[in-house]
């Protein structure tokens, strides 16, 4: 009977957590696309000869689960190591998703660019008392919107 | 300096190209090699160690299992079946440095069990099927097989090697281990057919030793066999393979050493009151 349940949680995390993945990734190619004209860097400064009118804190988040497949998948990859493929997609997706919300987020201003970006991850399950649950992964992306003088 | 927005690109370097689905084919596959693997390895340990466990340790691994005939029967039923046992024991050579014992259980099964350190265990289903003493015999004589061989031993650590195996491999309490587990608790230890055989041809030796003859050797079997969509028979059938096969290994092996078939002595079970 546990088997069955097992299985069956397996099974409903693949297809249902394929789906979503394939769907969100078509999506972020999308809106990638979008806000191809609005670039977020690194840089701490804004580059030479441009003059900021108007900057702010612009910050996205975001939080995805794993399903039951890909901890599956994971817990059989803990035995023999190697690249945790499983999850890759997963951390993929919550960081470029963080980036598209806070650069939509830099839109409000009509900013020229995002400077001193970062990105940051945290894993949301641990310590949160059910041992070995289901990770859920937070991606929160901040940085400078700045608007140049014209 | 100028921003160039970069080229559409479909390729994503961020995350493996495998198909989930092939990964896992590959990793379960690695899995079950390295767990049939570690249970060959092990295994193979297991029998190589046996011979050297003294037998004084086989008692107390024994002991674990006492509660399988915690409830046993006692009373004249006992003393009867004690008696042709002593009678069988007497011929098994070499002498166990301990005298072997038997018990029992009050169960609807056809079955009997061989505990390490020289318990064995009886289920009276079987002696109330059984229709000849010799054949009662026989299936003692094939328990007293199973001691002297140290079948039980050596099963006994090829289970608990398999669920250390799994246990390590798949966690505490994983789904392996919990479909063992009651087995190893009421001790039906699975036997190989070579194992069995071995145990046959003592069953074999000491009833005609006992009797002088060796008829009802192949009696339980033959009632195996015919009957073996029973389910009450399903039991002994499954830690015991092919009945058939074995009642005609028995056949052969009377025929080869051309030992004499007499009559049989009665059996009832339960006994009359006298």
């Amino acid at each position: 009977m546990e088997i069955i349940i097992f299985l069956a949680l397996i099974g409903v995390g693949y297809f249902f957590g394929s789906q979503a993945e394939k769907k969100h990734f078509s999506e972020l190619g999308a809106r990638e696309k979008e806000m191809r004209d609005l670039p977020g860097v690194s840089f701490r400064s804004v580059p030479a000869g441009k003059e900021v009118e108007e900057a702010i804190l612009v910050t996205g988040n975001v939080v995805i689960a794993v399903d039951y497949f890909k901890v599956f998948v994971a817990g059989l990859r803990n035995i023999f190591g190697g690249r945790v493929s499983s999850y890759e997609s997963l951390v993929d997706r919550a960081r470029r998703e963080a980036v598209l919300r806070m650069k939509s987020e830099a839109r409000i201003i009509n900013a020229d660019m995002i400077i001193s970006q970062r990105i940051e991850t945290s894993n949301l399950s641990e310590g949160a008392g059910r041992g070995g649950g289901a990770p859920s992964i937070e991606a929160l992306a901040y940085g400078t919107a700045v608007r140049f003088r014209k | 300096m100028e921003y160039i927005p970069p080229e559409d690109s479909d390729v994503n370097h961020n995350v493996s190209s495998q198909h989930p689905l092939s990964e896992v084919s590959w990793l379960l596959g690695g899995l079950v090699v390295l767990l049939l693997a570690s249970y060959l390895i092990l295994g193979l340990l297991v029998d190589l160690i046996v011979p050297y466990v003294p037998p004084s340790t086989e008692a107390t691994i024994g002991k674990a299992f006492q509660a399988v005939y915690s409830d046993e029967l006692t009373g004249p039923q006992k003393q009867r079946l004690e008696a042709l046992f002593a009678g069988l024991s007497q011929h098994v050579d070499p002498a166990p440095e301990q005298p072997y014992r038997v018990h029992i259980v009050e169960a609807d099964q056809v079955n009997a069990l061989a505990i390490p350190g020289g318990d064995i265990v009886l289920f009276s289903q079987l002696l109330e099927e059984a229709e000849s003493e010799n054949e009662v015999a026989m299936v003692l004589g094939h328990e007293i097989g199973h001691l002297t061989h140290r079948h039980s031993l050596r099963s006994l650590g090829r289970t608990l090697v398999l669920m250390a195996v799994s246990d390590i491999v798949l966690g505490h309490g994983n789904a392996v281990s919990r479909v063992m587990m009651p087995g190893l608790n009421s001790l039906q230890l699975n036997f190989s057919r070579s194992q069995e055989t071995d145990a046959d041809e003592v069953g074999l030796q000491l009833l005609n030793a006992y009797y002088g003859h060796a008829a009802g050797a192949t009696d339980f079997f033959e009632r195996l066999s015919q009957n073996s969509q029973l389910s009450k028979l399903e039991s002994y059938l499954s830690t015991h393979p092919d009945p058939a096969a074995r009642v005609q290994h028995l056949k052969d092996l009377i025929q080869e050493r051309d030992l004499p078939l007499q009559e049989k002595t009665p059996w009832r079970w339960p006994q009359e009151k006298s």
